[in-house]
């Protein structure tokens, strides 16, 4: 029981929050002035007048730049912890993650020269 | 030093990323040095498992392994991608190909096919098992511009990662159920706490075969095995039915050597009834084949079935066997694609059985080894084929499995039909069609080999299976 | 404290949508990620079987497993880009040209 009494500030926290959510859209809906126009309800892109819609299909030469992201963005999963007791591990976990380093250093060189990133004459 | 030890598969990485770079940053490349640094690199490996003979040793608590079982298909691993990469050389050459990626692709996958075999971790084997499956995946739509070789790709891919994320779950279960997955622990951690864990565990086991059996294509897992065969590329589709499949029967094997003490008993039934239906609907099936290439499919399919059949008890005589068949099949299978592969002009294939017809007359050559394949595959006595059926079906007798041997030898006369059918096109028939055929040195010095190999098992057998029967049992247990 | 049965049952749950959307989709991209949903069934099974046995190593085969989906993903969606360039479908039944 008393566990649930710890919890009864964030109890009524969340009640409020809630209350205070709803009561100010609601009221705002009621008082607010209305003139809605174009600017106001388009999609809002940082300031960036919106071209078109979002549900459009991307140009292909995306989905490559994508695919080499997740190659690249995943070797953070293994240096990540890696990292955390590289202390512990010594020269040895030094070395390893430099062999790791150094295949991953082949790939990217082998796509900068096939043209990977190039964005105009991509051959692939 | 621990390196010397893993020289076999670091050497096969480590050229497969200095012949994509050498592709990629020379100027002046020229195809036949991509050629040789792979194949030196391959020979280099194949001398260091040579030097690991008889040397046993465990690393990382059984993370990786080199143990003979190991070696052996290590080195019938090396030696099949050196022959695919041989007979790939004109098939590229006339589809205008990238030669670097993929020379480099099938080194990789080669790593991938070593890694399986030699580590008694599932994690291992599962990380081996992607790394053979990604490059194979991406090699067989290594053609562009053909409607179904991306279809085979993505027919291959689809299944393979679905079949590779049931082993996975597999893996999972073992987990759970004992705590490790160290396949040699798991015995010992099973007898500790009994009872709770047995039903994970069977279920974690049934996981584990329907994972790799859908990589070495029993039957009802084998779908993708005729479309993926007949889409890839030739020379892939020699490297899938040899290399990828002897990887796939080396890790069952070691997982069923160490895991079947544990669950005594309960899947010999299954593997009984799965050899039965393997065998005989591939070959069936296989009958009412138009296309070489899918009946070289179905035909695999039913050697899958042959091998299981011993796979039930382990015993030096029965791995013995159950390897020495698996290289009698690699062997026949490679040449068979192989003489495939040279009935072509520039980028055009001629995959028809009746293309066969009268070959005989215009290249004897071919035609006289190709019946030499056959004949292996089909199990007639000078070739190696026999050799093998003899000591496989001997083993299952031996052990208790007269009916499955029955079965075995009524499969052996319908597959024989289908077999010396080509035969009988090759000699007795007339030519219908102007088959052309470029036969070129890379693929005729393999085919020799291959012939000789098959020819020679097949006289002294005796002395390559008392090796293994004397070797590979003892230090396969570490 | 929510028990560890419920995680693994949830996990089964997963797995077996997963297993569904394989065969039921018509969908290649569907198709890939019942796949994911797959792995990562799996991987909440490795998460929960270590926190249950109290055995570390289970949440670093999850490292492994999250690295080779990686490598799936990408490898499938490049072939599933190319198909689309030539075919300009997602669909399934249209890869019917293999039969036989």
């Amino acid at each position: 029981m008393s566990m649930i009494l710890n919890y009864l500030p964030l109890f009524i926290l969340a009640v409020l929050v809630g209350f205070f959510i709803i009561t100010s859209v609601i009221l705002s809906g009621f008082i607010g002035p209305k003139n809605p126009n174009t600017t106001k309800s388009s999609p809002y892109e940082c300031g960036i007048i919106p071209e078109d819609t979002a549900r459009k299909k991307f140009p292909i030469k995306f989905y490559p730049v994508a695919m080499l992201f997740v190659v690249f963005d995943v070797e953070l999963v293994f240096i990540y912890p890696w990292a955390v007791v590289f202390n512990k591990l010594g020269v040895s976990g030094y070395v390893e993650m430099v062999i790791f380093i150094l295949i991953l250093l082949v790939g990217y060189l082998y796509i900068l020269k096939r043209g990977g990133f190039e964005w105009e004459k991509r051959n692939f | 030093m621990f390196i010397y030890l893993f020289m076999p598969v670091f050497i096969s990485v480590l050229t497969g990323l200095i012949v994509l770079l050498y592709d990629a940053l020379m100027i002046n490349v020229r195809k036949w040095h991509l050629l040789f640094i792979s194949l030196a690199g391959i020979v280099i490996s194949i001398l260091y498992s040579a030097i690991l003979w008889k040397l046993p040793f465990s690393f990382m608590n059984g993370m990786f392994v080199s143990d003979n079982f190991s070696i052996i298909f290590s080195v019938l691993f090396l030696l099949s991608s050196a022959i695919v990469l041989l007979i790939s050389y004109p098939y590229l050459n006339d589809n205008n190909l990238n030669f670097g990626e993929y020379y480099a692709l099938i080194l990789f996958a080669t790593a991938g096919m070593i890694f399986m075999a030699s580590t008694l971790n599932l994690i291992v084997i599962y990380l081996g098992l992607e790394l053979l499956t990604l490059p194979l995946v991406i090699l067989t739509c290594f053609k562009k511009g053909r409607d179904f070789s991306h279809e085979a790709a993505i027919k291959f891919f689809i299944l393979s990662v679905f079949s590779s994320s049931f082993f996975l779950f597999g893996i999972a279960f073992m987990f759970g159920a004992t705590g490790t997955v160290n396949i040699a622990q798991v015995v010992m951690a099973l007898s500790t706490h009994k009872g709770i864990s047995f039903p994970y565990m069977l279920i974690s086991v049934g996981l584990l075969i329907l994972g790799l059996g859908f990589k070495i294509s029993i039957v009802p897992f084998h779908i993708w095995t005729p479309d993926v065969y007949h889409g890839a590329p030739t020379p892939i589709t020699a490297f899938m039915s040899t290399g990828a499949k002897l990887a796939g029967f080396a890790a069952l094997i070691r997982i069923l050597f160490y895991i079947f003490p544990a669950i005594h008993s309960s899947l010999t039934e299954v593997f009984i009834v799965l050899s039965v239906i393997t065998m005989t609907l591939g070959n069936i099936v296989a009958i009412s084949q138009k296309n070489i290439k899918r009946m070289l499919a179905y035909s695999s399919i039913a050697h899958s079935g042959y091998v299981l059949m011993v796979l039930t008890v382990f015993s030096p005589a029965t791995v013995a066997a159950a390897i020495f068949y698996l290289i009698v099949y690699i062997i026949a299978n490679l040449g068979a694609f192989g003489i495939v592969l040279t009935l072509r002009q520039k980028d055009k294939e001629y995959l028809d059985i009746t293309h066969f017809s009268g070959l005989a007359g215009k290249n004897p050559f071919l035609a006289g080894f190709m019946a030499v394949f056959m004949f292996s595959l089909a199990g007639i006595p000078p070739t190696a084929g026999f050799m093998g059926k003899f000591y496989l079906f001997n083993v299952a007798v031996n052990n208790g499995f007269t009916i499955l041997v029955i079965v075995g030898l009524i499969n052996t006369v319908i597959a024989a039909y289908y077999y010396l059918r080509i035969v009988y096109l090759m000699y007795m028939k007339k030519e219908t069609e102007n088959v052309p055929s470029t036969i070129s040195p890379f693929v005729k010095i393999p085919l020799i080999i291959l012939g000789i190999a098959t020819v020679f098992f097949g006289v002294f057998p005796s002395s390559i299976v008392a090796l293994f029967k004397t070797t590979l049992f003892l230090t396969l247990k570490l | 404290m929510i028990p560890i049965k419920l995680y693994l049952i949830l996990s089964g749950v997963l797995f077996v949508i997963g297993i569904g959307g394989v065969l039921f989709r018509k969908n290649i991209i569907i198709m890939l990620m019942s796949i994911e949903i797959m792995l990562n069934a799996v991987n909440l099974a490795f998460v929960s079987f270590s926190n249950l046995l109290m055995l570390p190593k289970g949440q670093i085969f999850v490292l492994f497993s999250i690295t080779v989906a990686a490598a799936e993903v990408v490898v499938g969606l490049s072939i599933i880009v190319s198909i689309f360039h030539k075919k300009e479908s997602m669909d399934a039944d249209d890869m019917n040209v293999l039969k036989g």
